[in-house]
């Protein structure tokens, strides 16, 4: 089962608000992943990424895939 | 680019008109981040699972493409822009937002103008009312 890294909403109605999580590519739904490695609010102007570049670094590094929005963020924070 | 806020906004507001099967896979693809093609095989194998348990709802072949989910998305994007179209309430949300924290704003300053003035206490207490007011303004957006 592929492991990827991608982003999860939390956040109230209408604020939306995500989590970048490692997560497997099954179960989406259910809220289960691995490892949390930061935040993103797209709703501040500019948008605020957080993410832990180590931690990002070594998942891919062990395989992890990042989504295109995930790997869009990591590019814009420097991180790939 | 999977995450919009755009569209994430417009099914907190709109989401209840999409069918159950919309509403899914635009929180997938918008929600939770996932391909095109990891909703089909979710989906796919979703239904095969409830096949094997007994249900019928779904035959041997009956299985779901990676254009099935887009034109299912895109389907349902075209929906929740014709409702914003015609009923505006997310822009009209965030219009009386921004008013409101405007009010906000005044009346704090006028509630702090006034105490330093040594206004009489009815005045900084209806600058104080009126912020509490649109602070449960605030809520109902």
């Amino acid at each position: 089962m592929a492991v990827k890294i991608r982003l999860r909403r939390i956040g109230s109605k209408g604020n939306p608000f995500y989590r970048v999580v490692v997560a497997d590519s099954r179960y989406p739904r259910d809220g289960r992943f691995i490892e949390e490695i930061g935040t993103y609010n797209p709703m501040t102007d500019p948008s605020e990424v957080k993410i832990d570049a180590d931690k990002a670094k070594a998942w891919i590094a062990n395989g992890a895939q990042p989504t295109d929005t995930v790997k869009n963020l990591l590019k814009k924070e420097g991180i790939l | 680019m999977a995450v919009n806020p755009e569209f994430t906004v417009l099914m907190d507001v709109y989401g209840s008109i999409l069918t159950q099967k919309e509403r899914d896979m635009m929180e997938y693809y918008y929600n939770d981040d996932l391909s095109l093609r990891e909703i089909s095989d979710n989906e796919n194998i979703a239904r095969r699972e409830r096949r094997e348990a007994g249900e019928t709802a779904y035959r041997e072949n009956d299985t779901i493409s990676r254009q099935g989910v887009r034109d299912t998305i895109k389907r349902a994007e075209a929906k929740l822009l014709s409702m914003e179209e015609k009923l505006g309430l997310v822009r009209k949300n965030r219009e009386m937002s921004d008013i409101i924290a405007e009010i906000r704003k005044n009346a704090e300053i006028a509630a702090r103008r006034a105490y330093q003035a040594r206004a009489p206490k009815e005045i900084i207490t209806a600058a104080s009312e009126i912020d509490t007011l649109a602070e449960k303004l605030q809520e109902y957006l």
